[in-house]
């Protein structure tokens, strides 16, 4: 399943995940996270895990700057 | 740039204590060389980071930033103001990218390849800079 993770600044995350179903996109989303704070990343949780169907706010990429591997 | 219909979305945050704590003396050290010049005298004594900047001497504690200066001298103390304020953003800055480092180190050990970019991204209105991380999980 394809995942994006954002970090902003101020410490912010967004998790997006592409593919599947809800149930399946949460369940990855949480064993990412379980897995930021079992590497001392204390992401906490600051919204639910929402369907995007359901016009929840979230970020726009308005330009790609450069990437890596 | 139209939207990619993602399927879930969370959002989650490190919080300011958190993000200050991956701040060690020797990164806080780099961050003010930075953003003072490499001239600037830097040094620790434990875990305390001091600049001097002749009549204001910074510290850092845990990635706060306080000032010392002689309190008679109003010159010194807009210094040390615009000093505290420039040195926080950098370390505020700093943090973000420690974060940014260990998120993608995390995601590299559950999946393996992921495609890091920065991008700027619309976040309620605000352009700012992000990273974005994209794996198969």
């Amino acid at each position: 399943m394809k995942v994006r993770v954002f970090v902003l600044p101020g410490g912010k995350l967004q998790i997006f995940t592409d593919e599947g179903t809800y149930e399946e996109g949460a369940e990855r989303t949480k064993y990412l996270l379980a897995a930021l704070q079992a590497a001392g990343i204390q992401a906490e949780q600051t919204s639910d895990i929402e369907q995007h169907k359901d016009g929840v706010s979230h970020v726009h990429v308005h330009e790609n700057l450069g990437h890596s591997h | 740039m139209p939207c990619n219909l993602a399927v879930t979305i969370t959002k989650a945050a490190v919080a300011d204590e958190a993000l200050r704590k991956l701040l060690t003396p020797e990164v806080v050290k780099t961050t003010l060389k930075n953003a003072l010049g490499a001239s600037t005298t830097v040094y620790r004594s434990g875990t305390v980071v001091y600049a001097d900047m002749g009549t204001v001497q910074l510290s850092v504690r845990q990635g706060k930033v306080s000032a010392s200066y002689a309190r008679t001298d109003l010159a010194a103390q807009a210094k040390a103001d615009k000093l505290v304020d420039a040195v926080s953003a950098a370390l505020s800055l700093t943090a973000n990218n420690v974060l940014a480092l260990k998120v993608r180190e995390t995601l590299r050990a559950l999946a393996g390849a992921v495609e890091t970019r920065q991008v700027n991204v619309n976040d309620e209105g605000q352009i700012v800079q992000a990273f974005q991380f994209t794996l198969e999980l």
